[in-house]
């Protein structure tokens, strides 16, 4: 059973950061196109998916990484979620703003 | 990071050499795609001048307008446009379209060129002009903003 619990942490986990790398792939392309059309939508394209891949997975990485050396204290673990949720939904707030600024243009 | 994706054979639009039983230059483009002929002395002539590849090389980091690249090849537009006009008959040259600060679009222009060879080799002469497949930024701008 521990072994099945494992296995799938291990899954989770090698999810995680293909999403996160598929994210910054589209954040780093969106900054390229800032860079190369002055495209204003880009730039917040690019930040909204930095914040919402890269920056999160970091921070629940991070989190995780701490509490599971007792750095942090585990009662912490709503705190780390927390900052991970207001991340994300700064990331989409974001994106959603680089729409409006692609339909202005 | 290299900006551009790996090069493909230049197939729409792909000027390459004819097998060696062609002898010499009468090279020809293989594509039926593209109806004017391209030989390899076309070829060779436009990239002799100096202002096509200083158009290439300026529009292969970013996309320009021909005001811009007047400005960066130190030429008038219509020399510019003349030029652009050249590089697009071979396919080396893609048009973009850009919104501009006031709401308004502009045409801008991208390099599609990635490489040239010729071969010389156990009697037979072969040359290709690789183009560059398009750059993923700049499909994500348009995407996006055709969203």
């Amino acid at each position: 059973m521990l072994g099945f619990t494992s296995a799938v942490g291990l899954a989770a986990g090698a999810a995680a950061t293909g999403s996160a790398l598929v994210g910054l792939y589209i954040g780093v392309h969106a900054y390229r196109g800032l860079r190369r059309n002055d495209d204003p939508s880009m730039r917040y394209l690019s930040a909204g998916m930095i914040l919402l891949f890269g920056v999160t997975y970091v921070i629940a990485l991070a989190g995780q990484g701490l509490i599971t050396l007792r750095v942090v204290p585990v009662r912490y673990q709503n705190v780390f979620r927390l900052l991970v949720r207001l991340l994300q939904l700064t990331g989409l707030v974001t994106i959603a703003y680089s729409l409006h600024v692609a339909a202005r243009n | 990071m290299n900006s551009r994706a790996s090069p493909r054979p230049f197939t729409p639009g792909a000027v390459r050499a004819p097998p060696a039983e062609s002898k010499l230059f009468p090279a020809r483009m293989t594509d039926d795609a593209v109806s004017e002929d391209a030989d390899l002395a076309d070829v060779v002539a436009l990239l002799d001048d100096e202002h096509v590849r200083s158009i290439l090389v300026a529009t292969s980091a970013e996309p320009l307008s021909a005001k811009e690249l007047g400005e960066r090849c130190d030429l008038s537009v219509s020399s510019i446009y003349r030029r652009v006009d050249e590089l697009r008959e071979f396919g080396l040259l893609e048009e973009r379209t850009r919104p501009r600060r006031d709401g308004h679009h502009e045409t801008v222009y991208v390099s599609a060129f990635d490489r040239f060879e010729l071969a010389i080799q156990n009697g037979e002469l072969d040359w290709t002009v690789a183009r560059a497949s398009g750059d993923v930024a700049d499909e994500l701008s348009r995407m996006w903003g055709n969203f």
